[in-house]
């Protein structure tokens, strides 16, 4: 994967298809995850996009990174909002496969026990396309009861569309 | 003691009794897979047998709560039972006659009867048809039709399916802990993994059924499935299976869209089941 990443616009581009250097490679924060060197390059690709996704698309407070050596991972340490807990965001190219006992380790690994004792293991796994689209879903320890059925909002439009449809006919 | 009936890995319960006791005391959902006599033409209302997941028969059979058998049916009858059975056959077929007999009276005394409440009016209507055809009317004839006997066509005959036998027939006992062609699964590693995850569930207190609807091992729900939703879809992940991360996405989207999590299950070595949730993280 060596793609530049996200092309932007503007007096950088002479010509279409020629830019005048690689931004990504000049990138401080892309330079420090590289010198962490504890993953190979498409590891550190893949985290980098996660890292600008979760800062400047989804307006993060803030996300560090942090190197661990032994699964040759970074993995990103991050706030939503500042009054919210810390969350441990692992980034990943989709082509790698994981055991799930591989997983359960980078978890204990990856997170760091917050003050609260309720809180359990939860990583964010961050996957990352090769056209850089990122997926994020979330592993916890545990049995996480599913959200419970919305029953007033989701009854009321299928059941409103049901009627429409009926009287319009 | 419960029996299960297995035929080429399928386990069935016959009867109806141990059916109720396997759903109320062991708390072991299983699937109706049987046609209704009635109803033989849909899927929505199935009855007996009961096919049980291959875990839930095992579970059982380790309870000590019921045993494993199949049928020898097909094999040929030894001398002494040739006779029973012969006879057997002779005495459904006069019980077949008879019913017949009192059919064919039944409903010929039921015929009778309507024409009498009729006879009026049947007698108005050949009146009638006399005069437009231009004969002269006759009295005689109005009773003809009470007079000539009346045959049930056979074909018309209401007939008994017993859907439960008296004694079960001749069966032998199976070893559920050794392979054999009707129970294939002792021994096998992946029946291993699956029953090790099942029994940790179940052991949990959980209500269990398969989940090859929502592409999981099964669905675990926090009570009998007639009350309740399934909370989770178990994946069963034996050690060392690599899983594809897109695998991973397929199921967790499915699990956020039928409103369900994704259960990953590894049992390990040491005993114990490992169990990771998979939810959509809301990030979109």
């Amino acid at each position: 994967m060596d793609a530049p990443g996200p092309r932007p616009s503007g007096p950088q581009w002479e010509a279409r298809g020629a830019p005048r250097g690689n931004w990504l490679a000049t990138h401080p924060k892309f330079m420090e995850m590289m010198s962490l060197d504890v993953a190979d390059s498409t590891q550190v690709y893949a985290a980098f996009l996660v890292y600008l996704d979760l800062l400047e698309g989804r307006n993060w407070h803030e996300v560090t990174c942090v190197g661990l050596a032994e699964f040759q991972l970074i993995c990103l340490h991050g706030r939503e909002r500042e009054a919210e807990n810390l969350q441990f965001v692992v980034p990943t190219p989709v082509h790698m496969s994981f055991t799930h006992e591989r997983l359960r380790e980078i978890m204990k690994k990856a997170c760091i026990p917050q003050e609260e004792t309720d809180s359990s293991l939860s990583v964010i796994l961050a996957i990352v396309e090769s056209d850089s689209t990122v997926v994020y879903y979330k592993l916890t320890d545990g049995f996480i009861m599913p959200d419970p059925p919305d029953d007033t909002e989701d009854k009321d439009n299928k059941q409103w569309k049901k009627k429409r449809r009926k009287l319009l006919r | 003691m419960i029996q299960i009936h297995v035929l080429q890995g399928a386990a069935l319960v016959w009867s109806a009794e141990d059916a109720r006791e396997i759903r109320e005391r062991f708390r072991l959902v299983g699937t109706l897979v049987g046609a209704l006599a009635r109803k033989p033409r849909q899927n929505t209302r199935l009855g007996l047998p009961l096919q049980l997941l291959p875990e839930e028969a095992r579970l059982l059979a380790e309870l000590g709560e019921a045993i494993l058998v199949r049928s020898t049916e097909t094999q040929p009858l030894a001398e002494g039972e040739e006779l029973n059975q012969a006879s057997e056959v002779e005495a459904y077929k006069q019980e077949l006659e008879e019913s017949y007999q009192e059919q064919q009276r039944l409903a010929g005394a039921e015929r009778g009867a309507l024409l009498a409440r009729l006879a009026d009016h049947i007698a108005e209507g050949r009146a009638r048809r006399r005069q437009e055809r231009g004969e002269a009317p006759d009295a005689g004839e109005d009773l003809g039709l009470l007079d000539s006997p009346f045959i049930l066509p056979r074909g018309s005959m209401m007939v008994q399916l017993p859907t439960a036998r008296c004694h079960s027939g001749r069966i032998e006992r199976v070893d559920w802990t050794s392979p054999s062609p009707d129970w294939p699964h002792a021994n096998c590693p992946a029946h291993e993994a699956r029953y090790h995850v099942f029994r940790e569930l179940w052991d949990r207190g959980y209500y269990l059924s398969g989940g090859s609807k929502f592409g999981g091992d099964f669905l675990v729900y926090p009570g009998d499935p007639l009350r309740f939703h399934a909370h989770y879809i178990a994946l069963c992940c034996p050690p060392g299976a690599p899983l594809p991360l897109c695998a991973l996405v397929a199921a967790a989207r499915l699990g956020t869209s039928v409103k369900k999590t994704v259960l990953l299950c590894s049992p390990s070595p040491s005993g114990t089941v490992a169990f990771t949730s998979l939810q959509w993280s809301g990030l979109q």
